[in-house]
């Protein structure tokens, strides 16, 4: 089995067949991230409104209710609106479907503005996926960096985190996660690229390594294939794609959490 | 899915794969008996292998020579490509020494890194000649993601358009397109430009939306897409994965892992 704990919907389509069948496929359950809501098209998609992503998270916790096997959900807010977001990650926390807080790209991971969230993940014993890359080009105003993210990782020991991507080039990503345990990395969403896997696991271990695939952007075969490519033991492959994320679940304190089995 | 293994493609013809070193960071397998165990891990029954040292070379005739010698000890898997720069003085006689001293197996452009269009007169030049001479032209859209190239060397990939209108105005020769991503090849139909019979896509870095393999099928048919790997840069089991989980007939599997490639190659499969 595998999870899949970085899945999209289609922006703005309400079909989310394609990735069940890639689950399917694959034996794989989803963590879903609604960043683009059914209903929100032509609206500002980064810093994003308080009814956006009340609504994305409604949609991606319907999913969850849907594919009740299959599907779990991210909270999805803009910290940038505070205590609204506060109250949203309250609210969608409830849901025994919830798994944690995604960010994207409102505001950086090191803006000040996240700690309410931050502290109310860690009491909840919930992870942070946050995105983060490093672009030559330049990145989005409010885009994280790996180093954005160490900087909230520090200021919040207590709160476990998962980068995003691994900072897009898993140079900068494994530096910026090695000495902070209380980052996780994510490795979805670039190519395929030889050697990285096993770069990074030799740098932040493989207990902190975990899978997705960022579909439907990306496809499932091509993600796959980072873990299953490295010239890694089935020991390290099978933590990657299933348990620790699945131990990353069990910490959840909230009673009536419905998390994967380890 | 079954079981923790990539499952291999025995006898696959790989076209797009590199032998070198990158300046931009160490790779795994930068010589020949490296870069044989990771074809080997693969299945892989035949490469085309280009100098990796070429694409920075703006003279590239030294990586040509230096990447002969070394596949020369394995003659029956790695078969030369060499690279050329036709905005560089002198290459029609680098295209002779290629074909008639180096056994050149194909002929590979860079326009992006050799700074050059595929329209200058030159570059037709030479793709006609290497048609003439019977040899397919390789032509790379990119090596990797553009988002992290080094800060002092931002190359932009080259269009696909330019490498299919190349095609077009040259209908004897044998264009691949290799290193484009599902959204450059997609841009051709999406763009309304035509896609020519002798343009054929390498499909290393195709690597995304869901579907991206079974669109390609159906816009461009089996017959014009091959299997590569762009290592040692890529990761080989990406496209071995799309391939094998791919809903597709068997027989369009075989085509892009082999028979494509060796009917372009003037072989027959075996």
């Amino acid at each position: 089995m595998i999870i899949d704990m970085h899945v999209h919907t289609t922006a703005y389509e309400p079909d989310f067949t394609p990735q069940l069948r890639e689950a399917e496929k694959y034996d794989a359950r989803l963590v879903v991230a609604v960043l683009w809501p059914v209903g929100h098209r032509g609206e500002e998609p980064y810093d994003v409104s308080v009814e956006f992503f009340c609504d994305a998270n409604q949609q991606a916790l319907a999913l969850c209710e849907r594919f009740p096997e299959r599907v779990r959900a991210w909270i999805y807010v803009n910290p940038a609106h505070t205590r609204q977001a506060l109250a949203e990650l309250e609210r969608g926390l409830q849901h025994p479907a919830a798994v944690g807080l995604k960010l994207w790209v409102a505001r950086r991971a090191s803006d000040p503005c996240l700690d309410p969230l931050l502290e109310l993940c860690a009491a909840e014993g919930v992870p942070v996926l946050q995105h983060t890359w490093v672009k030559t080009g330049g990145n989005l105003p409010g885009e994280s960096t790996p180093e954005d993210l160490r900087q909230a990782a520090r200021r919040h020991p207590r709160t476990l985190f998962i980068m995003a991507h691994c900072g897009g080039d898993w140079d900068y990503g494994m530096r910026a996660a090695r000495d902070l345990p209380n980052v996780y990395v994510d490795i979805c969403g670039g190519e395929a690229m030889r050697g990285w896997t096993e770069r990074l696991v030799s740098a932040v271990g493989v207990e902190r390594v975990v899978f997705g695939t960022d579909m439907p952007g990306r496809s499932f075969p091509s993600q796959l294939a980072k873990v299953l490519g490295a010239r890694l033991s089935d020991d390290a492959k099978e933590r990657i794609l299933y348990r620790n994320f699945a131990a990353i679940l069990q910490q959840r304190r909230r009673p009536g959490g419905a998390p994967w089995p380890v | 899915m079954a079981g923790l293994s990539v499952p291999p493609a025995p006898g696959a013809v790989d076209v797009n794969c590199y032998l070198g070193r990158w300046a931009f960071r160490p790779v795994t397998c930068p010589t020949v008996d490296t870069l044989l165990a990771e074809l080997d891990r693969a299945g892989i029954a035949i490469a085309l292998v280009s100098p990796l040292d070429g694409v920075l070379y703006k003279e590239p005739m030294a990586a040509n020579r230096e990447l002969a010698a070394q596949v020369s000890a394995v003659p029956d898997r790695l078969w030369p490509v060499c690279t050329l720069n036709p905005a560089f003085p002198g290459w029609e006689r680098d295209l002779d020494e290629c074909i008639n001293s180096l056994r050149a197996r194909a002929i590979r452009l860079h326009p992006n890194y050799h700074n050059y269009v595929l329209s200058d007169p030159r570059a037709q030049d030479l793709v006609r000649r290497s048609a003439a001479a019977g040899l397919p032209v390789l032509v790379a859209v990119g090596l990797e993601d553009v988002r992290m190239h080094h800060w002092l060397m931002q190359v932009p990939d080259v269009p696909a358009g330019d490498i299919a209108r190349l095609a077009a105005a040259i209908p004897d020769a044998c264009v691949i397109m290799t290193g484009a991503t599902f959204a450059q090849v997609a841009s051709l139909w999406r763009g309304g430009t035509p896609v020519p019979p002798n343009l054929y896509v390498e499909l290393s870095r195709v690597q995304g939306p869901i579907g991206d393999i079974e669109q390609l099928c159906a816009h461009l048919g089996a017959e014009h897409m091959l299997f590569g790997t762009n290592l040692p840069l890529h990761e080989p089991a990406a496209l071995l994965l799309a391939l094998h989980y791919a809903d597709l007939p068997d027989a369009a599997r075989q085509r892009i892992f082999r028979d494509n490639a060796l009917a372009l190659l003037g072989l027959r499969s075996s």
